[in-house]
Order: structure tokens, then sequence, then C-alpha cells
């Protein structure tokens, strides 16, 4: 791997390079696109050549974007937190205790990675709605207050962490909920971290249960309410991709931000 | 919205646990609570002489399910619609109307299903039976008095009050309506030296004219996605086939006429002049000024006026192709009102909505804001109605006499109708886009359908 | 640990070892007892409602006919839903996609990472988290935004992929990818794939991480080719980390994509795009059929679970390799 010829090096960077601008390239187009004029739309012109704000002016018209936001971030962070203290407890209970049932337990979590949503979405939905809960952001988190993923990669980062340590906190005088708190997490902070990160994508990209629970856009993620534009019958790609931008953008800001933390946090649940 | 901030959502959870067994049992939705605030609890709606008198002090609170509220070409046309009602009639006689947009036709089923109260519906034609057996919608004949409703009727084109009629009752009042017309993009057909004021009439010609514009231009010549989902129909009945048995208990769609209808649509599509892509797509591309020819629902006229105000070209347009001399026989595209009124006073306040969105100036607010065609004809000549609007959009001329011809579209039978449109569908595209045997994939999807049916 | 430390004076030690402890009351042996449990109780109880419940609701629902609308009851119809499935046409297509895009999923999420990973691995850790960094991109996105961004890049009409192909002579007819049945489900596949990309690059990446360099240097010593490298030294070492990928490509391929089938294609032309649980939804929420859809999610609990089973089968013997 160390000696590489100049030729080959180049090959490679050229290669890699082409993977790059397919993977951002659909972005630069639907960035330009959304400030092209109605007359510029239908041209292969790769910047625009008057761009205006139109775009963006009629699509905040058409839809509560900021509303639908804000509903976006609040499904993803609060199934984010859910999900995190769901996980630590289950995760330390099963690390911590030898006890009954413990087998089984690891099945049921195991056996939850072969249940398609498809298959649990109507009885879901039957009950969300008999719950009243239909049209509310907590009927969307509700069935995702609990990841399996969570409690399996914790439960991993757990295992490793020095039994002694926690042996010697539990002769302090510590109590047990003390321990997680005030001994584990603190120093598996950035664990927790990276695993929040991915659980806040997931919820994020949730497509089909918030679909199903939210229809109209005020009470809908942004996800949904571009869904319901895109069918809109009109020629708006202008507009169309100006809302897909919004919608984009501070998911992107985020990972520009925090990239290396991301990317991190990714390889660090590789591992298995 | 207020529940979730506190965090108590975690208790909930849990006591949704020990609720479990309560699945089914009985619904405790909030708004369905403060909607149905009508005296009646549970009593069926029934056909009465008269209705029970609305209070204006306390207004009855109806919901109307509109897939127009969603659309933002149509969509402030409907506002208007729903908030004049609310001001006018609806202050003097007690109704409050709450429009509920519905993009997909998802929205009622599932609120439905949800137990909420969905009193109105603006509903599509072909899945009406459908919706009728399984979803609860009550004839009209039923719920609201025979005199005032014999009255209303009076003044709408005959061949329209037809389309909502299952077995001789009407399950849903004719409402945004619209045919099918041949949008022409003047500008094209100049170019390829055609004359867009003799636009073509015939099947032959509508090839000849778009392998002519296909030569001179390079752009395509003509455009009807093959999943449009209803001119079909009309292709097919123009030629003299059938869709549907006339008693409606099978479908016939594999006779000879329809196949020989099919077969001209197949050898179209492969002319090499023949826009392709979905419905939308090829309507963008038209709208683009690179498309020759459409056939699109009226409703989309504003829309394609606009496009082509900012493209610098001219819209013109003919009726519906014919086969050879028979003229042409379109179905219709759009809505129904479809009702389920649960207590008298519901019926009562539904149908004050009703009267209102179908009577004289509910047609002129829907045919001038949002595009769909006045089921009173009588209308287009009226100065205080749509007389100045139908002189400056010639086009709607076209499409006010092709209701003389309409033929209701298929309301396809029993509670499988969106698996049977569906099937129908997939047989048409398949038979259109591909090169297979027109006869066989029709016959084969028609055997599924009746198998399905029975 | 525990056994050090016998100073009556300490309070109870819930939780260590429970043996060594003779001196504590029933009560608190009890709360000791109890403790996991409590500490398991959210999720479990959430796991129960949300997951178990619906799933043995599924199984019930799959054997009655019945439209979701409150105050009709589900109606039991035996086996009729199975049978009606089976001589389904549409779903017998749609068990082909399935396995097509199954299958076609594996080249984005096991092939294309794997090298990609390995070639920025060799590079410096700039070069590396720059490539990787852009490679995560479409990752991010929501499934919505991807959907709505490739409709106009693949536009019959307008988008740019036509526009670009026409001017270079490549094709003389713009191509409807979305309603060419010879296309559709091409593009569902490739706009799937150019989404899981980054994540199993990464994935591969930090499998990479872990490999002893020396492998590598010692392979070098003994002349052995870039490419018999990789075939001899990284494809073993990261087999695990495949089988992982494998596993979890073929249990959630055709769940990712299902917002793209349901955005772009709606499963069309005539279901040549659609999958088995674009079906199922189908079934449920447009046709409020729920006893033929829970009939279907049966059907693929099975099949899926019979190839997971032989998966983590596989992977305990190659693990066992592995050591």
């Amino acid at each position: 791997m160390n000696k590489r010829s100049p030729a080959f090096a180049t090959l490679q960077h050229g290669l890699l390079a082409a993977m790059c601008v397919l993977a951002v390239f659909p972005l630069y187009w639907m960035l330009i696109s959304s400030f092209k004029n109605e007359a510029e739309i239908f041209t292969s012109s790769l910047v625009p050549m008057k761009p205006i704000w139109n775009n963006y002016r009629y699509a905040f018209e058409q839809m509560p974007i900021f509303r639908m936001m804000f509903n976006s971030f609040a499904v993803a962070a609060l199934m984010t937190v859910f999900q995190l203290a769901t996980s630590l407890l289950a995760a330390y209970a099963l690390v911590r205790w030898r006890f009954r049932g413990q087998t089984l337990i690891f099945a049921l979590l195991s056996l939850t990675w072969l249940i398609p949503y498809q298959s649990i979405m109507i009885p879901n939905y039957v009950l969300v709605n008999d719950m009243g809960l239909n049209e509310t952001l907590i009927g969307v988190v509700l069935p995702f207050a609990v990841s399996t993923f969570a409690i399996l990669s914790l439960y991993q980062s757990f295992q490793s962490f020095p039994r002694v340590l926690i042996e010697a906190a539990c002769i302090d005088g510590q109590s047990d909920f003390g321990i997680l708190t005030n001994l584990i997490l603190p120093n598996i902070k950035s664990t927790v971290a990276s695993l929040g990160i991915i659980l806040f994508l997931n919820g994020w990209n949730e497509y089909l249960w918030p679909m199903l629970i939210t229809r109209k856009m005020e009470n809908s993620p942004i996800q949904i309410g571009l869904k319901l534009f895109v069918n809109s019958d009109t020629n708006m790609w202008g507009s169309l991709m100006a809302a897909t931008t919004v919608s984009c953008i501070p998911i992107l800001l985020i990972y520009i931000a925090l990239q290396r933390q991301i990317v991190d946090s990714f390889v660090r649940y590789g591992v298995k | 919205m207020q529940r979730w901030t506190k965090g108590t959502s975690l208790i909930m959870a849990i006591a949704a646990a020990f609720g479990l067994t309560a699945c089914g049992g009985p619904n405790n939705d909030p708004d369905g609570a403060a909607a149905a605030e009508t005296p009646s609890a549970a009593s069926e709606a029934s056909a009465s002489s008269s209705l029970p008198a609305l209070d204006p002090a306390n207004p009855t609170k109806v919901t109307f399910y509109s897939y127009s509220l969603a659309l933002p070409t149509m969509k402030a046309g409907m506002e208007q619609l729903i908030d004049e009602f609310n001001e006018t009639a609806g202050k003097e006689k007690g109704v409050v109307v709450e429009g509920v947009p519905d993009a997909t036709f998802q929205q009622y089923k599932a609120d439905i299903s949800a137990g909420k109260p969905v009193d109105i519906v603006q509903h599509a034609f072909s899945t009406l039976d459908s919706s009728r057996l399984s979803l609860g919608f009550k004839a009209y004949e039923d719920v609201f008095p025979k005199e005032e409703l014999d009255k209303h009727l009076e003044g709408i084109s005959p061949n329209a009050l037809e389309l909502g009629k299952i077995d001789g009752k009407m399950y849903g009042l004719a409402f945004t309506f619209s045919t099918p017309i041949l949008f022409i993009n003047g500008k094209l057909f100049e170019e390829a030296g055609l004359d867009p004021n003799t636009p073509p009439k015939t099947w032959d010609e509508v090839k000849k004219a778009a392998l002519q514009i296909k030569e001179k231009t390079g752009k395509d010549g003509f455009g009807l996605a093959p999943n449009n989902g209803w001119t079909t129909e009309g292709i097919i009945l123009s030629n003299g086939g059938t869709i549907l048995s006339a008693d409606r208990k099978q479908v016939e769609f594999a006779g000879d006429k329809s196949v020989e209808a099919i077969r001209m649509w197949q050898d179209l599509y492969h002319s090499g002049a023949h826009a392709v892509g979905s419905d939308t797509e090829v309507s963008e591309q038209f709208m683009a000024g690179n498309l020759g020819m459409l056939i699109q629902s009226t409703s989309m006229h504003s829309g394609i006026k606009k496009a082509s105000e900012a493209g610098g070209w001219k819209v013109y347009g003919a009726g519906l192709p014919q086969f050879g001399d028979q003229p042409s026989i379109p179905v219709n595209s759009g809505s129904v009102l479809a009702v389920r009124p649960d207590s008298d006073i519901k019926a009562a306040a539904v149908w004050e909505f009703v009267k209102f969105v179908t009577g004289n100036r509910g047609y002129t607010i829907i045919t001038s804001q949002i595009g769909y065609l006045p089921l009173r004809t009588s209308l287009a000549d009226d100065p205080n109605g749509l007389k100045d609007f139908v002189e400056a959009n010639p086009l709607y001329r076209i499409n006010l006499d092709q209701l003389s011809r309409i033929h209701p579209v298929a309301i396809w039978p029993g509670e499988y109708a969106a698996e049977i449109a569906t099937a129908f569908t997939d047989a048409i595209v398949k038979s259109v886009m591909t090169d297979a045997d027109v006869k066989e994939t029709l016959t084969k999807a028609q055997d599924d359908i009746n198998g399905m049916l029975k | 640990m525990s056994q050090s430390m016998e100073s009556p004076a300490l309070p109870p030690l819930a939780g260590t070892v429970p043996r060594a402890r003779p001196a504590v009351s029933r009560r608190a042996l009890l709360a000791r007892r109890l403790k996991p449990y409590l500490y398991l109780l959210p999720a479990v109880v959430l796991l129960g409602i949300w997951m178990y419940r619906p799933l043995l609701y599924t199984f019930y629902l799959a054997f009655q006919k019945w439209s979701m609308i409150p105050g009709t009851d589900p109606i039991y119809v035996g086996l009729d839903n199975f049978a009606r499935l089976f001589r389904n046409e549409a779903f017998a297509d749609s068990i082909g996609n399935t396995v097509f895009y199954t299958v076609g999923m594996l080249p984005f999420s096991i092939l294309i990472p794997l090298l990609l990973a390995s070639v920025t691995d060799g590079m410096s850790g700039r070069a590396k988290n720059v490539y990787r960094a852009i490679f995560f991109v479409p990752m991010i996105l929501a499934p919505v935004s991807v959907g709505a961004i490739w409709r106009w890049l693949f536009h019959p009409s307008n988008g740019l992929v036509n526009l670009v192909l026409m001017k270079l002579d490549a094709i003389r007819q713009p191509i409807a990818y979305f309603s060419d049945p010879d296309w559709a489900k091409w593009i569902i596949l490739f706009i799937t794939g150019w989404k899981m990309i980054g994540f199993s690059t990464l994935m591969f990446s930090s499998a990479l991480t872990g490999i002893n360099r020396e492998y590598y240097e010692a392979a070098a010593i003994d002349g052995a080719g870039r490419f018999r490298t990789f075939l001899r030294i990284t494809v073993p070492l990261v087999s695990p980390m495949i089988l992982f990928m494998l596993t979890m490509s073929i249990l959630f391929a055709s769940q990712s994509t299902f917002a793209y089938i349901d955005i772009l294609t709606a499963g069309g032309p005539y279901g040549s795009s659609t999958n088995v649980y674009y079906e199922m939804y189908k079934y449920a929420f447009g046709n409020l059929n729920v006893g033929f859809s829970a009939a279907a999610s049966l059907v693929f609990f099975v099949v899926f679970g019979v190839i997971a089973l032989g998966l983590n089968g596989l992977s305990r013997r190659l693990s066992f390799y592995d050591n």
C-alpha cells in the first residue's frame, strides 16, 4: 500500500472525485434551480443568470415552513431523548446485574430487527387513533420511544466500562442510579453523544409513520409537508426546489458544524 | 400541542399499556367530542319532510374535506367559496364550514377511521360505490327533504345529475367538474405550418399534425399520459366500446371496439411524436412550451394559460378527438359532493352548504376562480354569472358543447373499487406503452377484475 | 472484591453479587431482585406496546376482513386472505421486485463501499476525512428531499439528465424514467443505493481501522500486488463486517426503497417498480383492506425470519474462523 505510482494515485483521486461529484451535485442542482426564473428553469445552465427570490417567497406562502421545520426538530429531538433515556436504563440493567429472564430479554430485543414497520403499522395506527393522538407530535414519537439498536449499542459500550470502578463506587455508598448518572455517564459522554447523533438522524429521516399520523401541513414534519407540495399539480419546480433547499439547510448546517463527530460516531458504531 | 412539552409522554405510554385491552372501545377523541355538540347523540339522520331548524346564535359546525384546498392552483378559489358561504348563507342560517385540505383522498378515510366527524367530502367518481359501502356515505334522497332537493336540482344539466347515481339513488351531487379538451400550443402549430384555428378533429388528423410538429420543430407533437385514469374511458367510448356492463356487475373493456381504440393509441404512442411520462410530467412539458397538443382536464386551464403567457405563446383548444365521423364521447373528471351527516341537525347544516356551493353563486366562483365547468349551464349566458368570463376564455365553450355528449366516468362496482381502478389503469398503460398484444392484455385484466367481483 | 468488606457499618449494597450479603432483610432482597426489571421496565413496556402487541394483532388480522372503520368489526374469513394473496398477480410481481431490490442493493451496500473504504484507508488523514465526509452527505438528507431532487433531475422533458443526454446525442427520445417500465425500478434502486453508499463506506472504514497495519506491511514485503492484498487480506479481515452489512442490506433494502417508490412512482407503471412493503401499505391505507395487508406481512415476517436465522448461523461460523 505504501508504494504507489503517481499515475495510479491520480486515477484513484479521479475516481474518488467523480464519486464526490455524484454525491453532492444533486444538491448543487437543487440550490441553483431554486434561484432560476421561469424562463431559465428549463435550461441546463449551471449558474442562474438572473437569480431571483420569488421561488422562496412562493414556497413560504404555500407552506408553514417554519412550523414544519419546528415539528421535524421536535420529533427528531424527542425521539432521541426518549430512546437515549430508555436505552440507558435498559443497557445499564443488562450489564450491571445477572437475573432471570435475561436471555429472554436479549431474544426479544434482537427479534425486533426482523419486524418490518409495515407489519405493525396497522395496529399501531389503530392504537394511536384510539388514544386520540393522531395529528399530534407525541403520536408520531411514541412508537419510537424505544430503540433496540440504542440498547444493544449502549450495552456494548457499558461492557467495556471497567467493573472495578463500578464496584468501588458501590462501596463508597453510591446508589445504583447514582452510579449510572455520576460515574458511567460522564465517562461515556462522547459515546452517548455519538449515539444521539445517529438517533437524531434516524428520527429526522423517518417517513412512513409520520406520513400516516400527520396529514395536515401544520402538524407534520417538513418531509411530509414537502411531499404534499411535490404532489400538487403545478409546474412549480423552482419553488419546489426552494422548499427542498430550505428543508435540507438545517441538517446540512448541523452536518458541516459537527461533521467530524458525526462521521466518527458512525465509525464507532460500525464496530460490532 | 402543549402536552408533549411537559414531558408527560412516558407516563402516557405506560398508561396506554394498561388501556391496551380497551382498544376499539369508545373513542375519546377531543376534536370529535367538540364538533359533535349536536343534540341528537347518535340518532341516524333520516329522510324527513323537513329538517330541524338551525340556530344562527349557536351555529352547527360542519367539516368539508376537499382536494382542491390542497392544490396551489385551486386553493384560493375553494377558500373563497367556503369563506363566502360562512359569511353569507352560513351566518344567516347558523352553519360554520371548516375546510380540510385532502391532497390524496387519504385524509377523509383516515379521519373516518379515526372516528372524527367527516360530514362532506369532495369525492372522486371512480371510488364512490366503494365509499358508499364501507365509509357510510348517505344517499341524498335519504337525508334531505325531497321537495327541496328536487327544486334545487332544477337547472343542472340532467347528464350531470346522472353522474353521482348508484342504483337509482344519488350518492353524490356533481360538484367540481370538467371534460377533457385538446389544448394546443399556437406557436408550435404555426412553426409546423399548421393553423391552430382549424384544429385536428379526428385521431387520424391528430396523428398527422403530431408527426408534422415533430418533424418541423423537433418537439413532441401530442401528449396524453397512459396513466391519466379517466380520459382513456372517453377514447374507448368514442369508438363505441364499453367499460362496465349495463348492470354494473362486471367490467367489459376488452371488446373489439375497445381494443381497436386502444390499438389506435398504442400506434400513436409509438409513432415517435408522442410525449412520454406521467400525467403531471406531460402537462409540465406542455406548460414549458415543449409539446404541441395535450389532452387534459379544463381544470388545468388557468395554470396552462399562465404558463403560456410567461412563455410567450398562445393556447388554443379543441374537443376530444373522434374516430372517423362518430362524434366523440368524453367522460367527466372532477368530483361529487358526498355527504355523511350523523344527525338531523347536521343534515340541515350540510344541506345549506350543498345548496350554496352548487347554486348560481357557487358555480360562478367554481368556474371563474378554480376553472371547473358550471353545471348550471345557463350561467354561461347570464351577465350576472359567467357571461364575461366565458367570452374572455373561449375554450370553455368547447367544454360546454361537450356536456351534451358526456358520459359518466365509470364508478367501479363494489368494495374492491381501488383494486379494480388500478388493474384497469395498469392494463391500459401496459397496452399503450409497450408493444404487448392489446386484446390479450385487456382480456386478462378484465378476467382478473371479474374474478375479483364474484 | 465484595468479600473484602464485611463491615456492618456500611449501607447495604444493593446490586453487588447477591450471595455475598447474608445480612440483608427480605424486603431489601426483594427490592434488589426487582431492581433490574425496574430499570428495564420502560424499554420492555414500550417494546411490548409498539412492537410485540401489534405483531400479534397483525397475526390475528391476517385471518380477518376489516376496513379499520370505527363501528365495524373484523370478520373472520379463515385462510381467504392468503388464498387471494397468492392468486393476486400484482403481489407475485412485487415479490420479484423485492428480490430485485434486495440483490440490486448489494453493490451499493457492500461492493462499492468496500472498495471506497479500502482506497481511502490508505490515504493521509486529511484527504481520507474529506472524501468520507462528502460520501456521507446523501445519507443525512431526508427521503422526500432526495426524492424531490432526483425527480427534478430525471424529469422526462425538463430534467437535466435528459437534456444532457440529448445534447450528447446519446439518446434521441427523452426517457420517462419514472413511467417507463424498463427504467422505473432501476432508478428507484439507483437512488436508494446512492443514499446508502456513504453509510456503508463509513462502516467498512471503521472495520478497516481496526485492522493491524502489520498485515499490509508483511504483504508488501512479500511483494503482493494491490489487488491481491485486497482479496487476500482486506476481504477476509473485514468478513464479519461484510456479513453484518449483508444481513442489514437484505433486511432493510426493500424497506429503504419504500419512500422512493411512494414519492416517485407509486409502484408503477403497472406495478413494475413496487415491492411487498409498498403493496402492504397500499392494501391497508389505499384500499382499506387490512386483512390482506396483514396476511402479506405475516408471510414476509416468516420469510425474512428464515433468511436472518440462516445468516446468523453463517455469521457464527465465520467468526469462529476469524478466531
